[in-house]
C-alpha cells in the first residue's frame, strides 16, 4: 500500500540525484526539505491542535471532576467544550496519520535507492516511474569517510542524530500545564513529556547505529529543517529549552509576532481591569486556581488566544473586549 | 518532525506511536533477510549458503554432509565456489572463508582490516561479500558489496591487493587467459554496480582497461570463447556483447526490463530472463544479436541465469515458481509451485537417477522459504525429488 508513496518518492529522489550532479547527500537533504515544506501546513495544524488541547486540559479536568460519577454527562460536557472552542480532539491524530506514511515513504525510498543488499536492489526494479532514471541506479554510496549504505564507523552521525533529535524535541515539545497539588494526571503527562525528550533521541540514535548512514543524513537533515522551520515561524521556546520554564507570558511572546504581542498586552491591561473572565473561559486562560508561578499574574487576552469559539452566534467577550463609553 | 507533541497529553497514544514507529522502521530496514541462498555444485555435493551457515548436501538425497560454521554465527549469502578441494565463500562482515570440501572445517579465514581506532570505532565500516570468488593457483579474488575488489593469497590468507571501484561488485569475477602471441597471462574481468566493466592484472591489481556499460551490472559475466567476447546484463535493460580484443561494445539487445544476471550460452544462442518475467532466446551472429523468441514466462522477476538442459530452459522466478520451457519456442513444458521466491542460481545434478517413471536428473533451486530452502525437482516433470529445510 505504501508503494503509492514510495514509488514517486524514489523517482523524485533519483531525479534530484541526476540534476544535482550525482551528489547523494545533497539529494537527500533537498528531498527532505521539499517533503518538510510540503507537509508544513499539516505540521502547523497539528501543533495548533496540540496546543489547543493542552489549553483546554484544566477545563476538561474540571468537567471530569464535576461529573466523575456520570460518564455520559462528562462526555457530553467535553464535547460541548470542544464545539464551543472549535477544537477537534482528533485533528492532531488525523494530521499525524497523514504525515506518518510520508515519513515512512521517504525513509523507504532512501533505503531502497541506496540498495545495500541484493533484495533491496531487486525491490527497486519496477518502482521507477521514469525508465530513463534506471541509469542512475544505484545511488553512489561514498561521501567523505562514509559509506552511505553502511553505518558510520566513526559514530559521528549517530551522535549528531541524538543531539539534533534531542534539540528538536526540547524546542518543539509543547509545555505541560503546571499541575495543581495532587493532580496526578498532569504530573504523569509532564513526566511522559520529559521521558519522550530522552527516549526519542536514544531510539533514533540506535537506528543510526545499525542502519545505513544515508538514513542518518536524512534524520539529521529532517531535524535541522524542522528546527529551522519553527525558528522562522517564531515558534521556538528558547527559555523552556534552557530549563527556565515557560510561563504564560513567555509563551505569548514566543508564539506570536512581536507586533501582535504588543497590541495584545495593551488590550489585555484594559480587559483585566474592566472585564471579568468569561464564564466558559478555559481555566488555563483565566486566573490560575493554584498558586501562580509567575511574578506577574498572566494576563490572558483575546488576541493572544489561540482558541476562539467558532460556533456561529457565540460572542467571545475576550476576543472583542468592551471599552468604556 | 514534531510528530509527537500531539500526544503529550495522552501517554498511551504516545507509546503506541513509538511502537508503531519502531516496528515500521525495523521492518523497512531488513526485508525478509538480505538476500537469497547461494547455490552451487560440483560433481559430489551441492553447496548452499544461507544466512548463518554454509551446508554441503548429498545431491541425490539432500542429506547434510557438513555444516559450517559449527556455532552458526556467520552471515552468508554469497555463491560458494569450489576449487581443488576447497570451498571459498565470503560473508556479510567482509571475511573470506576457505573451507575443506570434505570435512567442512575452516582452512583459513581472511579478515579485513577495519582500521580500528578504539573499541568499536574504526575508519572503515564492515563491508559485505555478495559476489562469488574467482580462484587461481595463487590468489582468490572477490568483490565487496559497497565497493572494491580484493585479492587474497590462497596460501597465507593475506591481502595481496585492493582494486578500487566506485560501487559494489556483486557478480563473480571472471579469470580468462589472454595470449599476446608469446605468453599466456590471465586477466581478471569484473562488472560493477558503478556502471563499468574492468580488466585487471590479477598479479598486480592494476587496471588494464575499462569500459562504461551505461548502467549497473550486478550479475555474472558470461564468456564466449569462440568470439572472445563477454555478455553482460545491465540495469538499463540491455544485454551487451563486449569484445575483449577491441574493448568495444559490439552488440546490444534491448529488453523490457532490467537484466540482473548474464545469459546462458549454448550453440550461439543466449537465453536470459528480465525482472518482469520475460524470457528471451537471442542468436549471436557476427553482425549482432538476432531475437529467436521471447516469452512472458513468469509473473515476476527472473533473476538468475537460466539452466539449459536437454531441450529445456529452466528458470526460477520471484513469483514462487520454477518453469521449464522448450528451447525451440519457449512454450511451457512444466512448472512447479514453490513455497518461496526462486531467486538463487539453478544447478543440475549430473548423475542420472531412476524411479518408476523412468530416468531423470535433478534440478536444484534455492527458495526464500526456510522450510523449503533448497528444492530438488525432477527434470522430466518438475515433481519434487527432495527438499532441505533451514
Amino acid at each position: 500500500m505504501l508503494d503509492i508513496i514510495v514509488n514517486p518518492f524514489i523517482t523524485i529522489l533519483l531525479f534530484l540525484y541526476q540534476i544535482l550532479g550525482g551528489n547523494v547527500v545533497l539529494s537527500i537533504i533537498t528531498f527532505t526539505a521539499m517533503v518538510r515544506l510540503a507537509t508544513l501546513p499539516l505540521t502547523l495544524r497539528q501543533q495548533r491542535s496540540t496546543k489547543a488541547m493542552q489549553e483546554l486540559q484544566p477545563e476538561l479536568k474540571r468537567i471530569q471532576e464535576k461529573y466523575k460519577n456520570d460518564r455520559e454527562r462528562a462526555a457530553q460536557a467535553q464535547w460541548e467544550l470542544y464545539r464551543e472552542y472549535g477544537v477537534n480532539p482528533m485533528a492532531g491524530c488525523l494530521t499525524l496519520l497523514i504525515q506518518f506514511p510520508i515519513l515512512i515513504g521517504l525513509y523507504r525510498a532512501i533505503v531502497v535507492t541506496l540498495a545495500a543488499t541484493p533484495l533491496q536492489l531487486l525491490d527497486l526494479s519496477g518502482r521507477l516511474w521514469v525508465s530513463d532514471l534506471s541509469s542512475q541506479v544505484p545511488l553512489a554510496n561514498k561521501f567523505l569517510w562514509l559509506n552511505l549504505a553502511m553505518p558510520d564507523p566513526l559514530y559521528v552521525l549517530p551522535i549528531l542524530v541524538v543531539a539534533t533529535t534531542y534539540l528538536q524535541q526540547k524546542l518543539l515539545m509543547p509545555p505541560t500545564q503546571p499541575s495543581a497539588p495532587g493532580d496526578k494526571q498532569t504530573d504523569q503527562a509532564a513526566a511522559m513529556t520529559r521521558q519522550m525528550t530522552t527516549i526519542m533521541p536514544i531510539m533514533f540514535g540506535i537506528f543510526a547505529l545499525s542502519f545505513a548512514s544515508g538514513l542518518s543524513i536524512y534524520f539529521i537533515a529532517s531535524n535541522f529543517i524542522g528546527i529551522g522551520q519553527y525558528a522562522l515561524l517564531g515558534r521556538i521556546d528558547i527559555k523552556r529549552m534552557l530549563g527556565r520554564g515557560s510561563d504564560e507570558s513567555d509563551e505569548t511572546e514566543t508564539t506570536m509576532p512581536a507586533k501582535t504581542a504588543r497590541k495584545t498586552t495593551a488590550k489585555a491591561s484594559a480587559i483585566s481591569s474592566s472585564v471579568k473572565p468569561a464564564k466558559r473561559e478555559p481555566a488555563a486562560l483565566a486566573a490560575p486556581a493554584a498558586k501562580p508561578r509567575h511574578k506577574v499574574p498572566p494576563v490572558r487576552d483575546a488576541n493572544a488566544r489561540v482558541i476562539k469559539p467558532k460556533r456561529s452566534g457565540i460572542h467571545d467577550s475576550r476576543a472583542q473586549p468592551k471599552t468604556k463609553g | 518532525m514534531n510528530t509527537f507533541g500531539v500526544f503529550s497529553s495522552s501517554p498511551r497514544r504516545l507509546i503506541g506511536l513509538l511502537l508503531v514507529l519502531v516496528v515500521l522502521l525495523t521492518a523497512c530496514g531488513g526485508v525478509k533477510g538480505d538476500s537469497w541462498a547461494g547455490v552451487s555444485s560440483d560433481d559430489e555435493y551441492i553447496f548452499v549458503s544461507h544466512n548463518e551457515r554454509v551446508v554441503a548436501l548429498n545431491p541425490a538425497s539432500g542429506a547434510v554432509k557438513w555444516e559450517y560454521p559449527k556455532d552458526k554465527n556467520g552471515k552468508f549469502f554469497a555463491l560458494p565456489v569450489v576449487d581443488n578441494g576447497t570451498v571459498f565463500i565470503g560473508d556479510y562482515e567482509g571475511k573470506l572463508h576457505a573451507i575443506n570440501r570434505e570435512t567442512g572445517e575452516a582452512r583459513w579465514v581472511y579478515e579485513p582490516d577495519q582500521g580500528t581506532i578504539i573499541g568499536p570505532i574504526s575508519t572503515e565500516p564492515k563491508d559485505r561479500v555478495i559476489s562469488g570468488a574467482a580462484v587461481d593457483a595463487e590468489r582468490v579474488y572477490f568483490g565487496l558489496g559497497s565497493r572494491n575488489i580484493v585479492a587474497v593469497s590462497r596460501e597465507t590468507a593475506e591481502k595481496v591487493w585492493t582494486f578500487e571501484t566506485d560501487h559494489g561488485v556483486w557478480g563473480t569475477p571472471l579469470l580468462i587467459p589472454v595470449s599476446d602471441g608469446q605468453n599466456d597471462q590471465d586477466v581478471l574481468y569484473v562488472a560493477s554496480l558503478d556502471h563499468f566493466f574492468y580488466a585487471i592484472n590479477p598479479v598486480t591489481g592494476k587496471q588494464l582497461w575499462r569500459k562504461s556499460l551505461g548502467g549497473a551490472a550486478p550479475g555474472n559475466i558470461v564468456y564466449d570463447a569462440k568470439r572472445n567476447r563477454v555478455y553482460i546484463g545491465t540495469f538499463v535493460s540491455e544485454l551487451l556483447a563486449l569484445d575483449l580484443d577491441s574493448h568495444e561494445i559490439v552488440a546490444r539487445y534491448e529488453t523490457d526490463n532490467w537484466l540482473w544476471s548474464g545469459p546462458a550460452l549454448e550453440d550461439d544462442m543466449l537465453y536470459f530472463g528480465d525482472l518482469t518475467g520475460n524470457l528471451y532466446a537471442v542468436k549471436v551472429t557476427d553482425d549482432g544479436f538476432v531475437q529467436d523468441w521471447k516469452r512472458d514466462v513468469a509473473d515476476d522477476a527472473i533473476r538468475a541465469t537460466p539452466l539449459v538442459f536437454d531441450d529445456l530452459i529452466i528458470v526460477g522466478s520471484k513469483d514462487k515458481h520454477v518453469y521449464a520451457v522448450s528451447k525451440e519456442d519457449g512454450s511451457e513444458v512444466w512448472n512447479a509451485k514453490t513455497d518461496g521466491e526462486v531467486l538463487s542460481e539453478i544447478v543440475l545434478v549430473s548423475d542420472e537417477l531412476e524411479d518408476d517413471e523412468g530416468s531423470y536428473n535433478l534440478v536444484v533451486v534455492g527458495t526464500s522459504e526456510g522450510d523449503e530452502l533448497v528444492l530438488a525437482l525432477k527434470s522430466t516433470s518438475g515433481s519434487e525429488g527432495w527438499h532441505y529445510s533451514d
